[in-house]
């Protein structure tokens, strides 16, 4: 059983299409993260989940539960879904104090005062805010109301939690101590846990699966490692990974019982059982996978520096061969002249192949 | 299918009730608004039963063109139609020029410039526009009452011994010098807003890049303002058109017609259908007006609304005209609203008409027993008096139900197009509830006489009942309350309500809890501006009011017309006083914002 399902869930506004053909399994005490680019439709697949939009079609199950179903009939309002919400502008409620915003939602479920008492009290413990329990929003800064917002979805106890990029209005530092914090709140609540970014990072170090989405569809449902190491497209190879994964087009070559892919000055074997059309291939390379020498070596690829970018802990560096395009990325501080020759290799292993065309992983 | 239909239905109605409170009030406010136009037009265009007295043969009900061959062809059209459909215009233009120029002047200086005492002027310079715009009229007749008509004469006369002229007493000099005294004010506003919100960076911008000041005044600043006049001027032309107590006190003694008073006297005479025709002419008018308006200035220009965000200003020095223009604008100041109140005060305690020496003096009409026939007809002093007290608290109950009325309109309107924002029927009921805009006052009060008067449909005849006047005032504020309270909920994010959903919580309690409390000083400025209309309140409830149903403004104007002048002089002191209490009441409690709906428009 899942505790939420998405089944052929669609949602336009108007002639745009929001969510296209949805279908998404979440495992009880999971913590996926919905991961594209701007106007994808994260958004609206949150507040699909959460109720506030009501699909054009399709089933949503939360807990087992059916919760959705234009042909059914059924429809559970957003208040009875038992869910914890967090907007990326914590929607705090300005004319009430901590405490008010937190006890609200206790109070209209009729919780006895005690009860009340108590959530409060843990839940301002949790973010360690007791001392600000009589303070007003205004009153508090980014990260004080980002844990206000947090203690109110402690207090309810939900069992899911959906979140919208609720770290993207802070600052770079504070939005690492605050992923941990939200990681953590995932764990004590052990709630399952859809958060929405735009941010690869945060969906590669948070969470434990990954749904990344683009114009609409979804393009990829699995785990940080295979996003990152076996994306399903070509869309997914390229929207992963910082710096930009290396693309290199190439032709299929076959004869004497051996096929090869040739990207111009290099080409590896490839296994021809997989299908493909016209002969063309894209291949991507992630910057990480070359290895790079000063010296001439029998057999790698001699390339020219055309920049060189260090970072502080790694070095970006931007190669050309005659026909290939290659980012490189090395781990230390690299100061190099452009004028100086490097020799690359990579293993054949490192590759993933799509269809010219289509975007698709051709070992899919 | 059906059962999936029927329970999607009954959700909506459960969890989101935005689009059962815009249906609802789709219907109801088009009910109100759309069906007297209707009526009217078909009352217009049918014999109605006073008719039969001219045209004896006629049919009741039957179509005919009579009220349009009297209005627009006949024998009478010139004195019911030509001349005051003339006067009218010219009153809107000179009103419109004046009060424009005027309101423009003092938004400039006040907003722009260094002039001395800003804030103090700032705060008194829309007093003239709470109070009711006949007072000015009133004021002027104290001072400027010649003898052409009954009465006694007014102050000129007795100090200086000469008679003014007719058309110094009467007459449309002194009509649109009273109301540009008033609708300035409209103006004032619109322009002071925009010129508080063009950013002086814009023209520090044009003077890095070499323009000269008048050039950047012409510009940049001119375009910017260009909305905010457009708005002021089609404002100041409809409530001009529409208005009809000045026009009354000046104009009726010396048979001085205006569309206004010629409605007004085409319904007292029982000749409806004339005053139907005439109203709609003025609708007519009205509506073309707005539309030029949009077209030459742009749909999306053509309403300023204020963001009440203070940009940087760099006062414009005024160097050696700094004091003589601070006294000149003291001066307009005391003359609009202290020189007035002076006026009555004195004329409310003048014992014989038209002696205003000081052995004259009187608290006879603030607190005589009365009883003596030859002295004002018998009508004992304000404060013991039946007719003013029940008046008067006609006055304050109707304030007070329509401000309600309107406040909790203007929440669950704002709400309803807001929330459902992109759909027909939120645009629908913005447009229904913006509509009575094109009525002017006084052709809505026929409209509503010809819809109210008997039963309609399910209604019952509505005519003499203190309801109607609730409801017509309520409905020609809307306008003004739907602004303000589609304002106030853009104030509030979407999610703060979403996150209540989330956490449980129902609708009535996310009212109560959120939104209510979120939007109490926007609404609370809209109830405000309901009240100060509704009080001082002439034109719109004229029609309407009956002996019970007196309201204070009414009443007035009824002592005017027996020429109880000091007791018209005192009770206006009375009703002005109220308004600015309430003002500065409501202003205390609820901060400066609440002026806010009047800018908004
Ligand atoms: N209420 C709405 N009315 C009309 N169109 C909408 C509405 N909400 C979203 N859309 C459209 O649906 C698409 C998906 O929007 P959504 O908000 O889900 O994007 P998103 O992935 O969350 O983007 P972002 O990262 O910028 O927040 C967008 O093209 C957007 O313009
Ligand atoms: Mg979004």
């Amino acid at each position: 059983m899942e505790d939420i399902r998405l089944t052929g869930v669609r949602k336009t506004y108007g002639k745009e299409v929001a969510v296209e053909n949805m279908d998404l399994l979440v495992e009880p005490g999971d913590f996926l993260t919905i991961l594209g680019p701007s106007g994808c439709g994260k958004t609206t697949t949150l507040r699909l989940i959460a109720g506030l939009e009501e699909p054009d079609r399709g089933e949503i199950h939360l807990a087992d539960r059916l919760v959705f179903s234009r042909e059914q009939g059924v429809i559970v309002p957003p208040e009875n879904r038992n869910l914890g919400l967090i907007f990326q502008s914590y929607a705090l409620w300005p004319h009430m104090t901590v405490r008010r915003n937190i006890t609200l939602g206790l109070e209209h479920a009729r919780l006895p005062r005690e009860k009340i008492d108590r959530r409060l009290q843990q839940a301002l413990e949790k973010v360690q805010l007791e001392e600000l329990r009589d303070r007003y929003p205004s009153e508090l800064s980014g990260g004080q109301q980002q844990r206000v917002a947090v203690a109110r979805l402690i207090a309810m106890a939900p069992t899911i939690l959906l979140m919208d990029e609720p770290l993207s209005n802070l600052d770079a530092m504070l939005r690492v101590d605050m992923r941990g914090e939200l990681r953590r709140l995932h764990k004590d609540l052990e709630a399952t846990t859809v958060y929405v970014t735009h941010d690869q990072v945060e969906a590669l170090t948070l969470s434990d699966t990954v749904v990344v989405m683009d114009k609409a569809v979804v393009q990829q449902q699995a785990s940080p490692y295979d996003i990152y190491h076996r994306p399903a497209s070509l869309f997914v190879a390229e929207f992963v990974g910082n710096p930009r994964i290396n693309r290199l087009d190439g032709m299929v070559r076959g004869g004497n019982g051996e096929t090869t892919v040739d990207f111009g000055d290099v080409s590896v074997p490839f296994d021809a059982n997989l299908n493909v059309r016209n002969g063309s291939v894209v291949a991507t390379l992630r910057p990480e996978a070359i290895q790079l020498s000063k010296t001439e070596k029998e057999g790698w690829l001699k390339v020219r520096i055309d920049a060189v970018q260090p970072t502080g802990s790694e070095t970006v560096i931007k190669t050309s061969s005659d026909r290939l395009k290659l980012t490189v990325l090395q781990p230390g501080f690299f100061q190099m002249a452009t004028d100086e020759p490097l020799w690359l290799r990579f293993e054949a292993e490192s590759l993933n192949f799509f269809d010219s065309e289509t975007g698709k992983n051709l070992a899919a | 299918m059906l059962r999936a239909t029927l329970a999607f239905a009954y959700y909506k109605l459960r969890t989101r009730p935005e689009f059962f409170i815009s249906g609802f009030f789709l219907v109801a406010l088009s009910f109100l608004v759309l069906t007297p136009l209707v009526e009217i037009i078909r009352d217009a265009l049918t014999y109605q039963s006073y008719d039969l007295a001219y045209r004896p043969a006629a049919e009741e009900g039957a179509f005919t063109t009579f009220h349009l061959e009297r209005v627009f062809t006949g024998r009478l059209s010139k004195a019911l139609f030509v001349k005051p459909m003339i006067n009218s215009l010219m009153i809107g233009a000179g009103v419109t020029v004046l009060g424009v120029i005027i309101g423009s002047i003092l938004a400039f200086l006040l907003v722009r410039t260094d002039i001395a005492f800003r804030p103090f002027f700032g705060s008194l310079v829309v007093v003239p526009y709470m109070m009711p715009s006949w007072v000015m009229a009133l004021a002027w007749l104290v001072l400027f009452k010649n003898d052409r008509i009954g009465g006694a004469e007014g102050m000129v006369t007795y100090f200086f011994g000469i008679q003014p002229p007719d058309w110094i007493s009467y007459g449309i000099v002194p009509i649109v010098i009273c109301l540009a005294l008033h609708y300035y004010a409209f103006a004032f506003l619109l322009v002071s807003g925009a010129l508080m919100t063009v950013d002086s960076e814009l023209e520090e911008a044009g003077a890095v890049a070499g323009m000269a000041r008048w050039q950047r005044m012409i510009r940049i600043t001119m375009p910017l303002l260009l909305p905010a006049l457009g708005s002021a001027v089609v404002l100041t032309f409809i409530r001009s058109l529409g208005t009809f107590g000045t026009p009354a006190l000046l104009g009726l003694p010396v048979r001085f017609f205006t569309l206004s008073t010629q409605i007004f006297n085409s319904l007292n005479a029982r000749n409806s259908g004339d005053g139907f025709v005439l109203a709609l002419v003025l609708v007519v008018m009205a509506a073309a007006f707005i539309y030029a308006n949009t077209r030459i200035v742009g749909v999306r220009k053509s309403f300023v609304t204020l963001t009440g965000k203070g940009f940087r200003q760099r006062p414009i020095p005024l160097g050696a005209w700094r004091w003589p223009l601070t006294v000149l604008v003291g001066l307009f100041i005391a003359s609009t609203i202290f020189l007035p109140m002076i006026l009555l005060l004195w004329e409310s305690l003048v014992f014989t008409p038209g002696d205003y020496s000081f052995n004259n003096m009187t608290t006879y009409f603030w607190i005589g027993s009365g009883g003596e026939i030859d002295l004002a007809h018998g009508e004992a002093g304000l404060f013991i008096n039946d007719r003013f007290l029940s008046a008067l608290w006609n006055s304050v109950r109707l304030g007070f139900s329509a401000a309600g009325v309107n406040g909790l309109l203007g929440l669950l309107v704002g709400y309803a197009i807001v929330r459902t924002r992109g759909t027909a029927m939120s645009r629908g009921l913005e447009s229904i509830a913006f509509a009575p805009y094109i009525f002017p006052s006084i052709a809505l009060g026929a409209i509503y006489i010809g819809m109210f008067s008997t039963s309609y449909g399910p209604i019952p005849a509505l005519y003499g009942t203190f309801f109607l006047l609730i409801l017509i005032t309520v409905v020609k504020n809307l306008p003004f309350t739907s602004r303000t309270g589609i304002a106030a909920m853009h104030q509030i994010d979407k999610s703060l309500e979403e996150a209540a959903r989330a956490q449980g919580i129902g609708w009535f309690r996310r009212m109560s809890k959120i939104i209510v409390p979120l939007s109490t000083s926007g609404i609370m400025a809209g109830m405000l501006l309901t009240f100060i209309t509704a009080m001082r309140e002439l034109s719109l409830i004229i029609l309407l009011v009956t002996p019970s149903t007196q309201v204070l403004a009414g009443l007035i104007f009824g002592f005017n017309d027996q020429d109880q002048t000091q007791h018209a002089a005192a009770a206006t002191l009375v009703l002005v006083l109220i308004v600015i209490a309430v003002n500065i009441l409501v202003r205390r409690v609820f901060g400066a914002a609440s002026l806010m709906g009047l800018r908004q428009t």
